[in-house]
């Protein structure tokens, strides 16, 4: 390869040409290029300056930004020659829930002033209300950052009556990557120690993700309007506060607005 | 709807092939006699190659009386029972080459894949896959990655109902858009006994089939005790023999064996029946019991015994689930909460829609039809209607010798799944496809071979690949290039021999003007074809509540104008906050030749910032990109399109078949792709549309679909078929 000088000097007599005429050569090069054996052309190029497939490792280098959100470009995982919708198909970054709530701002899912802690998930509108009466502060997970706010949560609340707006469908089967990513929020949750309650209650209860929920080892299901389940008196008489499980239980089987 | 063309069904072959011993009485054997009088019923001629030898004909025997159906022996060695995939697959492939088929459908993961791998029966096999279930470990990765292998190498993909082919699209990218419904089927003569037939008394339940724990027979003969205890005269009848060993459950067996052996008052255990006589006892009774435990919630598939009790007017006591409610209706009375319901509760239920059991009976029975055999025979009319085989049955083709040799050239075939398909399903095509590594990098000499062997040169794209042909193909030799948008920019665009090229294709009339601008090229050469839709594949029920949803599909680059989404979302939720704003795509900084330049990363890091800080951050759902949208779309009342600029956007289009309402921000060529009515000048009347349609919004939806059809797949592949194959020369009299 020839020296940085050389290569400067090329590039410096390229330029003196008028641009019409510069266009022309490029073009003209390019094509005799073509007809050459692929390493015998890069060793020509290379004389000039120019690296095969830099173009795209340029692109990676300067899409930097200060919140670190770049390098998240999944590759491809259809075949070569694919056809159609199919080919479209990309791999999963690991971390999109991260960069997306980086862009988005970071939510806080801290203990409120007063000391109350923060629950994180779905929950219907009287469920949150009656949290938020109870001075707990709530935080909604929401499609897209569920993971990255989750990963943070002390505890987390899904409550089978809340799967509507943003989060409709979740339970059905056309709502298959939706339901994914909460599953994988609440994982991320549990795996870091925070407890992961699922309240079973409602119309939904039937759908074949709210089934599949219920079988979640992950999940501690609470059904609002049965008893608490019984434990010998030794361990529990029946009257210790249980704080959250108790608010939760305490639900209507159905919520209301 | 479009406009169905003629269909030529009597010629249409089709070979059946099950990875299933029809010596063997169960269900997956069941089908295969069922879907070859399904397919016969359609006219079509068909073929059924056997598994393995007859050692009985309990299933072979009325499948070889069907008229209009062939059946082939299996081709065994001496001492085997069975084919194995390769034997299979070699015996398809031979068959074929005798009769030329214009549909192979085959069961099963490993024999489709078997067949994909030897790639002879591309663009006829249909591949019918039942092994997976749901997410939450139904759908291991290992058979991801095999079914995904098969779908790519499949022509159409068959799931047994609609949410068997939500989960397939959603985990397997390429099996979307090609996935039909191949629903379980009953008999039209499998029909209720007349009432002086039915068995006697109150309440007679019956069960059939295995026993089993999960099948929670060992608790039925306490629903009975229940319902005697209720003062009912109650009987309850069980039908088998097979009593399942249970190994995780010690003592299950016996203690089953014992509950039949000495049957309590009103248990009558029948042992083993023939399949008929079990259906008689079905029939006879009042209520069949398909309880089971939580376990089995999961599936994706419908019982073929709860359709057969159905069509019998025999109300199925099952537990509640997704497919259940489906078939039979959130309201039916007769479903058991698996996780709390017990004997008890079951009998009380029981014992509570006893006075109503003909009206169930007539409701079962109902919900029964669209399973029956000549419904299911017109849905496979349908499907054979939309891959082509009914317009155009192999049977007419033309002599291998006479037909087009087409070559498809590109990098990148995203868009041209359609003529793909329309090509691969000709009969009198050849298609051979050059796949170029990127857009401008290819096998020199293979191209140069695959030139010399075309009639027809198709270029996807009008990238350096077009430039290569245009200026290599032979007098005579036609040569169709297909330019996209981006390609306008293409440095390469002038290098294009415009002479050589005998039809230019773009998706719209602004692409048209476009190129007339920048080429030198006649313009009768011109032509706009426009984006094909598959009305087959998107037109699918809409989901509740949708109308409040607004769907955005792809928000990069900033052209894409996400911040007027946005600013709909406000003004509407402004008035009622029920509307939510679903964004399906990759992120700007997924894209790194998008995120390196300053100002559309400064303008997305701005964007984003508004909406976590603003009050529209709970009401926008980011979700991942995904090759399954026919299903997306379902759920989608309002398809946006704010982009400033584009040559035809699809997405909304494809919504509109779904039945979604397009919302289309005025552009140069947004009139030449979506009617008038469906524009709007701004954020500001595009929320006063939605907001003003409350009660409309059904009318909209039908409105839009209807007229759509014009972007069918069936109407624009006749656009294709008239471009890229030249006319066909008359036919020379037969000599007499």
């Amino acid at each position: 390869m020839p020296g940085p000088k050389i290569q400067r000097g090329l590039r410096r007599a390229a330029r003196a040409l008028p641009p019409d005429a510069r266009v022309r050569l490029r073009r003209t090069g390019g094509l005799l290029l073509r007809q050459l054996p692929k390493p015998v052309a890069q060793e020509i190029r290379g004389v000039f300056g120019v690296r095969w497939g830099a173009a795209g490792k340029r692109d990676a280098e300067t899409a930097r930004d200060a919140l670190g959100l770049a390098g998240g470009a999944a590759a491809s995982t259809a075949a070569k020659g694919v056809p159609g919708r199919g080919a479209a198909a990309i791999g999963t970054d690991p971390d999109a829930s991260d960069r997306l709530e980086r862009a988005l701002g970071i939510v806080d899912t801290g203990r409120s002033e007063a000391g109350h802690r923060t629950v994180v998930g779905l929950l219907a509108s009287d469920l949150r209300a009656s949290l938020e009466a109870d001075g707990y502060r709530v935080v909604a997970l929401q499609p897209g950052t569920s993971v990255a706010v989750a990963t943070r949560a002390e505890t987390v609340v899904v409550d089978l009556e809340a799967f509507t707006g943003l989060w409709a469908g979740a339970l059905t089967t056309s709502g298959v990557a939706l339901l994914l990513e909460l599953m994988t929020a609440v994982r991320a949750a549990s795996r870091r120690g925070a407890t992961c309650w699922l309240v079973v209650r409602g119309d939904q209860r039937f759908e074949i993700g709210a089934l599949l929920l219920q079988r979640q080892s992950t999940l501690m299901p609470l059904h609002p309007g049965s008893r608490r389940a019984p434990v010998h008196f030794s361990e529990d008489p029946g009257d210790a506060p249980y704080g959250i499980a108790d608010l939760l239980t305490a639900a209507e089987e159905t919520a209301h607005a | 709807m479009p406009e169905i063309p003629a269909s030529n069904v009597s010629a249409v072959r089709v070979l059946l092939y099950g990875d299933v011993n029809l010596n063997v009485m169960d269900g997956s054997a069941i089908w295969l006699p069922s879907l070859a009088e399904a397919f016969a019923l359609t006219g079509a001629q068909v073929h059924v190659q056997l598994k393995a030898p007859e050692t009985r004909d309990l299933l072979s025997g009325p499948l070889r009386r069907l008229r209009g159906v062939t059946v082939h022996e299996a081709r065994v060695r001496h001492g085997e029972d069975g084919m194995s995939h390769t034997r299979a697959a070699e015996a398809l492939e031979a068959l074929d080459a005798e009769l030329d088929f214009d549909v192979v459908l085959v069961r099963g993961s490993e024999m489709c894949l078997e067949l994909v791998e030897r790639g002879r029966l591309k663009g006829k096999l249909w591949s019918y896959i039942t092994e997976y279930g749901y997410i939450g470990g139904g759908f291991p990765d290992a058979l991801i990655r095999r079914v995904s292998r098969v779908a790519e190498g499949s022509r159409l993909m068959l799931a047994q109902t609609e949410h068997a082919r939500a989960v397939l699209e959603a985990l397997v990218p390429a099996a979307a858009g090609r996935t039909e419904l191949l629903s379980p089927m009953v008999p039209d003569d499998v029909r209720p006994l007349p009432a002086e037939e039915r068995a006697e008394g109150e309440m007679h339940l019956v069960y059939a089939g295995k026993f089993a724990h999960d099948w929670r027979t060992d608790r039925m003969p306490q629903i009975l005790e229940g319902l005697r205890g209720r003062g009912l005269d109650a009987r309850l009848t069980m039908v088998g023999d097979k009593v399942h060993r249970e190994p995780k459950h010690p003592g299950w067996s016996a203690r089953m064996l014992g509950l039949l052996d000495s049957p309590a008052p009103g248990l009558t255990w029948t042992g083993a029946l023939s399949r008929a006589d079990s259906m008689t006892a079905m029939a006879r009774s009042h209520v069949s019991l398909g309880w089971r435990s939580p376990a089995l919630d999961l599936s994706l598939e419908i019982s073929t015994k709860v359709l057969e009790s159905c069509a019998l007017g025999v109300p199925p006591l099952v537990n509640r689930t997704t497919i259940h409610e489906d078939l039979l209706g959130r309201d039916y009375p007769l479903f058991v909460d698996a996780l709390a319901d017990g004997p008890e509760e079951i009998a009380e239920r029981l014992a509570a829609a006893q006075p109503h059991l003909a009206e169930l009976s007539a409701h079962v029975l109902a919900a029964a039809e669209p399973y029956r055999m000549t419904r299911r025979a017109e849905a496979l009319r349908r499907i054979l209607e939309r891959v082509g085989a009914a317009e155009r049955p192999r049977a007419s083709a033309r002599p291998s010798g006479h037909r087009t040799k087409v070559l498809l050239a590109a990098h990148d075939l995203k868009f041209a799944g359609e003529l793909v398909d329309m090509l691969q399903a000709d009969p009198d095509v050849e298609l051979r496809i050059d796949q170029w590594e990127t857009l401008h990098e290819h096998d020199e000499s293979a191209s140069q071979q695959l030139l010399d062997w075309a009639d027809v040169v198709v270029c996807e794209w009008a990238g350096p690949n077009a430039v290569w042909f245009s200026q290599r193909v032979r007098p005579g030799q036609r040569l169709v290039v297909r330019l996209h948008m981006f390609e306008l920019r293409g440095g390469w665009l002038k290098d294009i021999d415009t002479s050589r090229v005998d039809v230019l294709v773009v998706v719209s009339e602004m692409n048209r003007g476009h190129v007339l601008d920048a080429l030198d090229i006649d313009p009768s050469r011109v032509r706009v074809i426009p984006n094909a839709v598959s009305f087959a594949d998107l037109a699918r029920p809409g989901r509740e509540g949708r109308r409040f949803r607004l769907g955005m599909v792809g928000i990069v680059p900033l052209l894409k104008r996400p911040d007027r989404a946005l600013d709909l979302l406000g003004r509407l939720r402004a008035e009622d906050d029920r509307f939510t704003l679903h964004i399906r795509g990759r992120m700007p900084w997924e894209y790194p030749h998008v995120w390196r330049k300053p100002l559309e990363r400064e303008g997305y890091l701005d964007l984003f910032a508004r909406l976590g800080a603003g009050p529209l951050r709970d009401a926008v759902a980011f979700e991942p990109f995904g090759a399954d949208m026919g299903t997306w779309y379902t759920k989608v009342g309002w398809m946006l399109s704010p982009s400033a600029t584009e040559s035809f956007h699809l997405a909304p289009v494809e919504g509109m078949v779904s039945g979604a309402v397009p919302v289309v921000w005025d552009r140069e060529g947004a009139r030449d792709v979506f009617d008038d009515r469906w524009i709007v000048a701004d954020a500001q009347a595009a929320a006063q549309r939605i907001l003003d349609a409350e009660g409309d919004w059904a009318a909209l939806s039908d409105l839009a679909r209807t007229e759509v059809g014009r972007y069918d797949e069936r109407v624009v592949a006749d656009l294709w078929r008239d471009a890229v194959l030249p006319p066909r020369p008359p036919e020379a009299p037969a000599a007499l």
